[in-house]
């Protein structure tokens, strides 16, 4: 009876901890960052993105459809050695090479960046873009989770133009 | 009946003043079966050794009896011992096993549904940074304009790129 009792102790862990689930990258980044005061993490929940849609916030008609295909989104930003902090947001990303793959990159006089990307049966699912401003040597994280079709690419490379 | 000296010898017995004759004629005496009843409260007190007797105790063979049953050889019996006892260990361990696969496997199951549906992130561990609706649409907002900004400078240069190896091609096939 013990013995039986203890054998489901053991899979009921087994199974939470299994349940537990993942990480998004940003979690990952904040992980190492934790006792950095100059690191800062905006989270917007599911939750928080489906209270953003039934509320009249748009102030922008355009950012609707994106945000309907978005689940969560998490900022990192810090305001100092944007270039390091970059670095290791890279490092990251080659240590969970086989999560996420980079999806492009940029380089300009004042700023570079890099896309990376995670795919679930072929379907994008997390959206990841480094940036690192020169000038001000800030460095920004954006972590968007949700259903990144070619539709949201869509959409959001015309918000800028 | 006179029990005059009796009661004289009690009397003494209780002055501790009787000799052990006198005692003994004390306990012949209670030891009978027909004390009167105004000596009667004195039986218990001469007459204890008797009682005493009466009470069980070990007889000297009783060593020998428990020697005796602890020496003789215990009854063996022989039993028939089938297939289906020999293996029943076997079947026991085989039916844990089973178990455990089938629990694994469901499990496996349920929380491949689930994370399919959560995209693998578990979103119960975030926490909101802004509990107003139109301070975080600020902030998506700000984030997605800078990742527009990004695809279109990343598009550009990617263009710039293929238009070089292009050249490059062209020159090289001229060549």
């Amino acid at each position: 009876m013990k013995r039986v009792l203890f054998l489901l102790i053991l899979i009921s862990a087994s199974v939470g901890l299994c349940a537990q689930g993942s990480q998004d990258f940003a979690s990952k980044y904040m992980q190492i960052c934790k006792e950095d005061t100059a690191v800062h993490c905006i989270t917007v929940s599911p939750k928080m993105m489906a209270q953003m849609l039934k509320s009249d916030t748009h102030k922008k008609e355009d950012l609707k459809p994106l945000i309907k295909k978005l689940k969560s989104a998490r900022i990192v930003t810090t305001s100092q050695h944007g270039e390091g902090y970059f670095q290791m947001a890279e490092n990251l990303v080659k240590k969970n090479s086989d999560r996420f793959q980079s999806d492009g990159n940029y380089k300009n006089s004042h700023s570079y960046g890099s896309f990376y990307t995670r795919k679930k049966k072929g379907q994008t699912v997390e959206l990841i873009l480094l940036h690192a401003n020169i000038k001000e040597r800030r460095f920004i994280l954006i972590n968007l989770t949700g259903m990144i079709d070619d539709e949201f690419k869509r959409y959001i490379s015309m918000l800028s133009l | 009946m006179d029990y005059k000296y009796i009661e004289q010898l009690v009397d003494r017995y209780f002055s501790c003043e009787t000799s052990l004759a006198e005692e003994q004629i004390l306990k012949a005496f209670f030891s009978q079966n027909d004390v009167p009843t105004e000596l009667l409260k004195y039986r218990d007190l001469f007459a204890y050794e008797q009682n005493d007797k009466k009470e069980t105790v070990l007889g000297d063979d009783f060593d020998a009896k428990v020697l005796s049953i602890i020496e003789e050889p215990a009854p063996v019996k022989a039993r028939t011992i089938t297939m289906t006892h020999r293996l029943m260990p076997l079947f026991k361990a085989a039916a844990i096993v089973a178990i455990i696969l089938t629990l694994g496997n469901a499990a496996q199951f349920s929380f491949k549904n689930d994370k399919e549906k959560s995209d693998d992130i578990n979103y119960s561990s975030y926490k909101d940074t802004y509990s107003d609706p139109s301070e975080a649409y600020n902030k998506v907002q700000n984030a997605l304009e800078l990742v527009s900004e990004g695809i279109n400078e990343a598009q550009k240069s990617d263009s710039v790129t293929s238009v070089r190896t292009d050249i490059k091609n062209d020159t090289t096939k001229t060549e």
